[in-house]
This record gives structure tokens, C-alpha cells and sequence, in this order.
């Protein structure tokens, strides 16, 4: 019986770790920040994936991108940048959570907004984990454009 | 079947034609610190009292990185769907009126244009949201930053709605208009989403309007303080300011003999009939409201854009 119950702890921990880290639908442990003013229309973006393996395929650095530019925001210190999250914040995310996960799944649209800046990845090994870095340019106003047109944002004309 | 379809689509459409809130106008002005500080600012004497005001007009002509800076804020609004009401164009456009105004006369009597002081008074530049612009360049030996502010005001409840301000990093190449341009378009989208955030409130909770009633000095000693069935005006106007707000959201900042002053008013978008709601028509409904037994009472409306109205009672 006590088996029974240990196995089930380990099963529902296991389940809720794992929830967590799906929970932005990129599946992976990411860091966003500014990386300097891009081109108009476009968000110039460093993003750090954190992965036990040492490549990271350039559609997945693309999802965080957007991600982080949609629910997280992103600053810079020293380039002075404060930009705040394009869609709201982790309760819009879970407002439209079919619209998203369709979008950030593999072969969903979000990886289309974003063009990566030539040899500009890199991976530092930290502890037993990776941290594979790559400046992108992240074309935010096609991005919210056609958020709006999905209904998930509204835009500023959307209440008259 | 399909006489009920047309018949459907009929009685939907004026609902769609008309079932839309109004959409405030907002006008990009530099901020008066910026006027003062390259001086666009006039000097004005009214009885010993100082006052300057700003020369928008002469800014916008000589001053081409104003220009320029409101230019830009203007494409990027309309790339949000949002256009702006042109303070350029607007002030040549009062001059224009002005102008014409003055030609115009009857062919009959050659009688001029019926205008009130306060009427001419009331024809400025102006708009829903006022959005205040300024920066700074800031030089440290060769190299320049530019500090920027936009700062968004409802003209009539005079809060402020959103902004933006920051210093850019530093640069040893870049031209102070190319520094300004970065500035305008490193700091539209929090604007934007500051701004987004109000509207999504003035969808949730109401339009917030100011309401002020004040008494015409007549002779006919009509005051607040009258007492109708053991009720005192102001109490008769508090309530039905009560029962016709959302979720009876309003203020009662001043309240003597001869003023009321209602801040935070929370006005439905829409009225009852789905045709949109303003200031104007809800301080009408107040004064058909007053005009009915047992109060009897004749009052004139003046409204100030969509945001304020001021209800005079006595006479018209």
C-alpha cells in the first residue's frame, strides 16, 4: 500500500514539474533580453535557451522569441531598453491557451516572425546544463498584426 | 423563411451601424517645458497676473525636429489603427475659419456670424487626449542621449492616462534627429499598451466624464439648497446621478448653494436603445429629468468635447 501511494507521489511530482516548464509552450527554459534597436516594425532580441544538450534547433530559439516578446517583455540595463509584454501578461496566455499552443507548436506559425542575426549564436556550458545564445530580430509589427486579426490582442481602434 | 432572414438583418443593422462608442481624438502638442526651454513661449498680463502661453504655431514652423518627432508619432499611431488629429493642420484650419467666418455675411440684412465670447473662446486647437512631447539632448563630451517623455492626458478629467520616458544610450555618431526618431519608436509600444489599457477600462467600467452644475445668477434666487417634496436639490441631482452611472461610480466634490461638481462620473459607453452614450445625452437625460414636475426647472447644457458638461440652472 505504501508502495502504492510512494509511486503515485512520484508520478503526480513528476507530472507537476513537468506542467511547469511546458506551461509557456516553447517547452524549454528561456532568457530574453534587448539587444539593441532594431530596424522599425522590429524588436532587436538576445534569447538564451537553457538545454541539457549543447544544440538547440533555430525554430525553437524563434518560439521563445516571440514568446518572450508577447507574455514577458524585455530590458537591457545598459542599452537602457524597458519594453513591456506585447500581449499582457501570463493571464492573456491563459486566456487563449488553444489559440497559443497551435501557435507555438512545432510546425505552428510563431517561428515566422523571427530572422535570426548571422553568427551571432553562442553556447556556454554551465554546471550540467547549456546556455545556447543567439541575438534575433523579432518582425513585432506583422507579429501583432495578425494577433489582432486572430482576435487573441485588440487593438487600439477595436472599442470604437 | 427568408422574409424573417431580411427581416433579421434589417433590425440588426442599425445596431451595427450604430452600436459603436465614440472614438476620442488625440493630438500630439510639445510640452509646455519644452516650449519654455526653446522659447516658444508667449508672455501674457491679464490685471498683474503673469501667465505664458505656448506658440504652438511658431514651434511647428521653425523647429523642424518637432516637426518631424510628430510626424513620426503620427505614422506609428496609425499603424496601430489609431490616427491623430494634426496639430498642424488644425491650427491652420482655425485660422482658415477664422478668416472666412469673418467674411461671412447674410444676403438680406448683412449680418454677421452670431458668435458668444465664450464660443470664440472655445475654438482652439483641442481634443480628447492631449499627448505632451518633450526630450532633452544630453551631451557629455562627444558623445549625445536624448531624454524623451510622452505623456497622454484626458483634456477633461485631466489625469493622466499613459506614458513614456526614458534616456537612450549614449552615442558618439548618431544626429540628434536620428537620437529623437529612436527615442519616438523605442517608446511607442509601451505608449500604446498604456493607452490600450485605458480604453480596455473605459469599455469595462464606463467613460469617465466630469459633470458640473452651477446656477444663472437671475435674480430668480433659485439655488441647490430649494427644497422639493423634503428633498434638497442636490440630494434629488446626487440620486439620479447614483441610479445612472455604472455601478453607481461617481464623485461629489463640491456641493454648495450654487455649484455641484461630479468628478469620475462612469457613464455607460451605450444607452439603453444600443445607440452610443456621451456626455452631451447623459447630462440632457439630467436636465429633461429637472425639467419635469415637481422641479420644473429650465436649465442650459454646455459641453466641452466628450469629456465634460456643465449644466446651468434658471434659464437658457
Amino acid at each position: 500500500m505504501v508502495k502504492h501511494v510512494l509511486l503515485l507521489m512520484t508520478l503526480f511530482f513528476s507530472l507537476s514539474i513537468f506542467s511547469v516548464k511546458g506551461e509557456n509552450y516553447t517547452g524549454v527554459d528561456y532568457e530574453i533580453e534587448g539587444a539593441g534597436v532594431g530596424a522599425q516594425g522590429t524588436y532587436l532580441v538576445k534569447v538564451t535557451v537553457i538545454s541539457k544538450k549543447s544544440k538547440v534547433q533555430n525554430a525553437q530559439i524563434a518560439r521563445c522569441a516571440v514568446h518572450g516578446v508577447l507574455f514577458r517583455g524585455f530590458a537591457n540595463k545598459e542599452l537602457r531598453q524597458n519594453q513591456k509584454p506585447l500581449a499582457g501578461g501570463p493571464a492573456s496566455e491563459a486566456q487563449h491557451a488553444d489559440f497559443y499552443k497551435e501557435f507555438f507548436a512545432e510546425n505552428g506559425m510563431s517561428k515566422n516572425y523571427v530572422s535570426a542575426v548571422n553568427g551571432s549564436q553562442k553556447v556556454i556550458k554551465s554546471g550540467k546544463e547549456y546556455k545556447i545564445s543567439a541575438i534575433v530580430s523579432v518582425n513585432k509589427d506583422q507579429l501583432v498584426s495578425d494577433l489582432k486579426a486572430a482576435g487573441v490582442i485588440k487593438g487600439l481602434n477595436s472599442a470604437f | 423563411m427568408k422574409k424573417r432572414m431580411i427581416i433579421a438583418i434589417l433590425l440588426l443593422l442599425p445596431m451595427v451601424m450604430f452600436g459603436q462608442a465614440k472614438k476620442p481624438t488625440i493630438m500630439v502638442v510639445p510640452a509646455d517645458t519644452w516650449c519654455s526651454e526653446n522659447g516658444y513661449m508667449t508672455k501674457s498680463e491679464n490685471q498683474g497676473k503673469v501667465t505664458y502661453i505656448p506658440e504652438y504655431e511658431r514651434a511647428l514652423q521653425d523647429h523642424s525636429d518637432l516637426y518631424n518627432a510628430i510626424t513620426k508619432i503620427g505614422e506609428l499611431m496609425s499603424e496601430n489603427g489609431f490616427p491623430l488629429k494634426d496639430l498642424s493642420a488644425t491650427i491652420k484650419s482655425l485660422n482658415q475659419a477664422e478668416a472666412e467666418n469673418a467674411m461671412l455675411v447674410s444676403k438680406t440684412s448683412g449680418a454677421t456670424l452670431a458668435e458668444t465670447p465664450y464660443e470664440k473662446l472655445m475654438a482652439r486647437a483641442k481634443a480628447d487626449i492631449i499627448v505632451e512631447l518633450a526630450w532633452k539632448i544630453n551631451s557629455v563630451g562627444p558623445k549625445n542621449s536624448v531624454t524623451y517623455t510622452l505623456r497622454g492626458l484626458d483634456a477633461y478629467t485631466n489625469k493622466q492616462v499613459a506614458a513614456a520616458q526614458g534616456t537612450g544610450a549614449a552615442s558618439y555618431s548618431a544626429e540628434i534627429p536620428v537620437l529623437i526618431e529612436e527615442a519616438v519608436v523605442q517608446n511607442m509600444d509601451n505608449f500604446v499598451i498604456q493607452l490600450q489599457n485605458h480604453f480596455d477600462d473605459l469599455l469595462t467600467n464606463g467613460r469617465e466624464i466630469a459633470l458640473e452644475l452651477r446656477v444663472f445668477d437671475n435674480g430668480s434666487g433659485a439655488s441647490f439648497e430649494d427644497e422639493f417634496d423634503g428633498m434638497e436639490l442636490t440630494e434629488v441631482i446626487d440620486d439620479w446621478i447614483a441610479q445612472n452611472t455604472v455601478e453607481h461610480r461617481y464623485s461629489l466634490s463640491d456641493a454648495t448653494e450654487n455649484v455641484m461638481v461630479f468628478e469620475q462620473v462612469r457613464i455607460p459607453l451605450y444607452r439603453t436603445n444600443g445607440m452610443p452614450m456621451d456626455t452631451r445625452h447623459f447630462a440632457s437625460e439630467l436636465r429633461k429629468y429637472l425639467r419635469k414636475a415637481p422641479y420644473n426647472l429650465t436649465s442650459k447644457l454646455v459641453t466641452k468635447g466628450l469629456g465634460k458638461a456643465i449644466l446651468i440652472i434658471g434659464e437658457k
